[in-house]
């Protein structure tokens, strides 16, 4: 299961405000790993970094570091974002939903209403947390 | 390989707890953001971060 992580995930999951479902997700990537891969784009981690403090964060990314793969954002093909653009995603959000086609990701999965309001426009279901957690223990 | 991948999960649950005990050490539960506080900051961040990627031409 090939699955892209908001950066608000992390945030629920580490920041000062928190969400149940974005906690045990992190719980079941450290438990499940033989189950699921994770990949995020270099813009996650600067998200991150820019909304933790310096001491959680260089413990945030290091544990990121154990079980992501983190690919360069120059990486994800232009004409990608582009066309999710097109179908009415901001720019950045744009960049997220083609670097999610891009890695065949099974399902990016966010908070993000503005995100999760546009996927009858993309190829992939966008899960929150909660959802992905579901799917997660029912595999 | 099994043991690879359990002391590979054994340093993952060590890195969330230290994760967890920074983050309570730290939290002021008077100043918590709301949720819909946390996915505005984001969403600033993200648009200052993609406008500084279009104007250094790193995209």
């Amino acid at each position: 299961m090939r699955l892209v992580l908001d950066s608000n995930e992390y945030l629920f999951a580490f920041g000062f405000a928190k969400k149940p479902a974005s906690i045990v997700l992190m719980d079941l990537i450290v438990t499940r790993q033989a189950l699921l891969t994770i990949r995020i784009p270099r813009l996650i981690i600067e998200e991150i970094r820019r909304n933790l403090p310096g001491d959680i964060f260089r413990e945030v990314i290091a544990f990121i570091q154990r079980l992501t793969h983190i690919d360069e954002d120059f990486l994800i093909p232009f004409e990608l974002g582009s066309k999710y653009e097109l179908a009415g995603l901001k720019s950045a959000d744009a960049l997220i939903a083609a670097y999610a086609k891009w890695v065949r990701a099974d399902w990016p999965v966010t908070e993000n209403r503005h995100f999760l309001s546009r996927h009858k426009t993309l190829p992939f279901r966008v899960l929150t947390a909660e959802q992905c957690v579901k799917f997660i223990r029912s595999s | 390989m099994r043991a690879m991948k359990r002391s590979s999960t054994y340093t993952a649950q060590r890195y969330l707890t230290r994760i967890r005990r920074l983050v309570s050490k730290s939290r002021l539960p008077s100043l918590e953001p709301t949720d819909e506080q946390v996915i505005q900051m984001l969403r600033k961040t993200r648009k200052e971060l993609w406008e500084a990627k279009i104007a250094s031409g790193t995209r």
